[in-house]
């Protein structure tokens, strides 16, 4: 029976050579985790029984059992943890599974040129991600007390018959909220520029919803930097300053890397 | 502490965030239509939500009876508040999720 691929990531073969990739059990708790080299590349990967990995059973599992896609997702997160402190390593998406060997030689064989590039992009880089959380409650005090537009509104309406200052004062709450978002979304913007100059390349990704993120701050910026290694240490530097400039004004940041570059390796496909 | 290590304090949502990317270096074989992943992510936390509360409260409040320990009884009115709020959030994104779907699948069709 021939068995399917589960591929985890693409190293340079040449330091593949140089540093022994432990032993370690594949997705399927079974196979072994090996590389196949394939000229200056070599994949790493395990086997699959082809008759219990279908892609309707990946489908199932993957959207419906969750505590199966938890496990597995952390699974080929460690293995690309691990690959990332031996090697460059193009990370792949969860569950990259091929028909049988073959076609994963055909396939990294054909876009051999953009993966060697992907490599050489990321080469001596860590990739770090930094998400900003906002305790609005802070801000907002801070926006509503010293907030030039919001003072003259006040004053205003204080002026005005008790009858007209009830619906007035909900229109200034709702002002004070469009400062807040202003205000926040402009000290988010600061701390990225201040942290985009020490990274080679850097993206603004997608804010979580609080219900996935757990936290009771609002998530308000979440970025991603391509850092040379030598950076690595006046950028966290960088970190440190602003969330302690940022920290009064109720934003919070958490920086988290080295990750595997799960995002800058794959950009220069997507720019297509 | 600001700065963490991926693999002490990943979060579910950090991984999920990143190996569940919808930017594709190189595509396998098999193709696998994965919902949306902050949906998934609740979902989990839907999970975890509960067994952490469970531990909260202390292991044995589910063998005494809920409705004669007031103890147990408040912390499983929090809990399904709790989880009430979380499927409904979870219900406008399905269907979010499911308008989004028609999208994808007709333009992978064509493709």
């Amino acid at each position: 029976m021939v068995k399917k691929v589960y591929l985890y990531g693409l190293v340079p073969t040449s330091e593949y050579e140089e540093s022994v990739l432990p032993e370690k059990r594949g997705f399927d708790d079974e196979e072994v985790i090996h590389a196949l080299p394939m000229g200056e590349i070599a994949a790493i990967l395990c086997k699959l029984d082809s008759n219990a990995y279908t892609e309707s059973f990946i489908e199932e599992k993957m959207n419906n059992d969750l505590e199966w896609l938890q496990k597995k997702a952390f699974h080929h997160h460690e293995v690309l943890m691990l690959l990332n402190k031996l090697y460059t390593v193009i990370p792949l998406s969860f569950c990259t599974i091929y028909n049988n060997e073959d076609s994963l030689i055909t396939s990294i064989s054909s876009q051999m040129d953009q993966l060697t590039e992907s490599i050489s992009r990321i080469y001596g880089k860590e990739e770090w991600n930094v998400k900003v959380f906002s305790n609005d409650e802070i801000l907002k005090k801070k926006v509503s007390d010293s907030n030039s537009t919001i003072e003259a509104k006040r004053k205003e309406i204080s002026s005005l018959p008790p009858g007209k200052q009830f619906f007035e004062k909900k229109k200034l709450d709702q002002l004070v909220e469009r400062e807040l978002e202003k205000e926040r979304e402009q000290l988010c913007v600061h701390i990225h520029d201040e942290l985009t100059a020490y990274a080679v390349q850097a993206d603004v990704k997608k804010n979580w919803d609080k219900k996935a993120t757990g936290r009771k701050e609002n998530m308000s910026w979440n970025s991603v930097y391509l850092l040379e290694q030598n950076e690595v240490n006046r950028f966290l530097e960088e970190v440190k300053i602003q969330e302690q400039k940022m920290g009064e004004l109720g934003l919070q940041m958490e920086a988290t890397g080295p990750w595997p570059a799960y995002h800058f390796s794959r950009l220069g496909q997507m720019k297509k | 502490m600001a700065v963490e290590h991926p693999m002490q304090s990943s979060t579910i949502v950090d991984v999920l965030e990143k190996v569940l990317d919808k930017g594709v270096v190189i595509a396998g074989d098999i193709r696998v239509g994965i919902a949306d992943v902050e949906l998934l992510t609740i979902k989990i936390r839907l999970i975890v939500a509960s067994v952490d509360k469970a531990k909260e409260i202390g292991m044995d409040w589910w063998e005494t009876d809920p409705y004669l320990s007031s103890k147990a009884n408040e912390n499983t009115q929090a809990l399904e508040e709790e989880n009430k709020l979380l499927k409904d959030r979870l219900d406008a994104l399905e269907s979010q999720v499911n308008t989004n779907n028609r999208i994808t699948t007709e333009s992978k069709s064509e493709g």
